[in-house]
């Protein structure tokens, strides 16, 4: 099962999810990868960015939303930004409704590169 | 270009890697696998992982019957090569049924041997019992 984000707005459940299609006209309306590692960077980026991402993952399985619906919705969504500011160990760290959309996104691609390999590596830290 | 750090050309040559571009060059493979274009850009995506695991599970059986169609081919051999030896003799008899894949199947074929023995055993006493009767 694909990841999800599932949540009840004003007695109406909501299924947030990217299929290839979406994730195509998210690219080509100019939100790409490189640009959402560089929201760290660039948080003024995140203005127009996170409204946009968050519009197009209704589009799979609720279409008919608005932006106008779409905004209102985010605006009432609790723990947007997680704790990642707190600098908690790694396993502790909650990137919030932001992490998880931004993972939302990616799935569509990162699935295809879960084949695994046989070369058996090891970290530093 | 050679001698110059990687750092550098890391930044001259930056340029904006696009997914959809990865995507529609991995359509085609996984259209061999066995998807739908509904499935691959409309549907669940990870319908994608599981159709690739299936195709490898499709593979290995393929790789295996293969394998077991050799199997047969060389125990047909070895029984007709008696033909062909420096002295022709009469070639042994094919199998009379397929080699068992499993525990369970080998079971069922030693059981069927057993009860076919004790049938022709007891044939053959019902045979020579009623010989000796009549004579």
């Amino acid at each position: 099962m694909a990841k999800q984000i599932t949540f009840k707005y004003d007695n109406k459940e909501y299924i947030l999810e990217f299929n290839r299609e979406v994730f195509k006209k998210v690219e080509a309306s100019g939100i790409t990868m490189a640009r959402l590692e560089g929201l760290e960077n660039n948080p003024a980026d995140a203005l127009e960015v996170i409204p946009e991402l968050w519009f197009r993952a209704f589009q799979m399985h609720h279409p008919s939303v608005t932006r106008e619906l779409a905004d209102e919705i985010y605006h009432s969504m609790a723990n947007k930004g997680g704790n990642a500011e707190q600098n908690l160990p790694d396993e502790e760290i909650d990137f919030g409704l932001l992490g998880a959309l931004i993972e939302l996104y990616q799935e569509p691609v990162a699935i295809l590169y879960t084949e695994q390999g046989n070369t058996k590596w090891s970290k530093s830290w | 270009m050679v001698g110059e750090p990687c750092s550098e050309n890391k930044e001259s040559s930056r340029e904006v890697t696009l997914f959809s571009t990865f995507l529609q060059d991995a359509f085609p493979l996984y259209l061999f696998y066995g998807m739908t274009y509904e499935q691959f850009w409309c549907e669940d995506c990870s319908l994608a992982d599981y159709y690739r695991k299936a195709y490898e599970l499709r593979r290995a059986e393929e790789n295996q019957k293969l394998w077991l169609q050799g199997v047969y081919f060389y125990v047909a051999l070895c029984d007709v090569a008696p033909l062909y030896s420096w002295k022709p003799q009469k070639p042994q008899d094919y199998l009379s049924e397929p080699i068992p894949l499993s525990e369970k199947e080998k079971e069922k074929q030693d059981e069927r041997k057993q009860s076919e023995a004790i049938k022709e055993y007891m044939n053959t006493f019902m045979v020579q019992f009623n010989k000796e009767k009549e004579g």
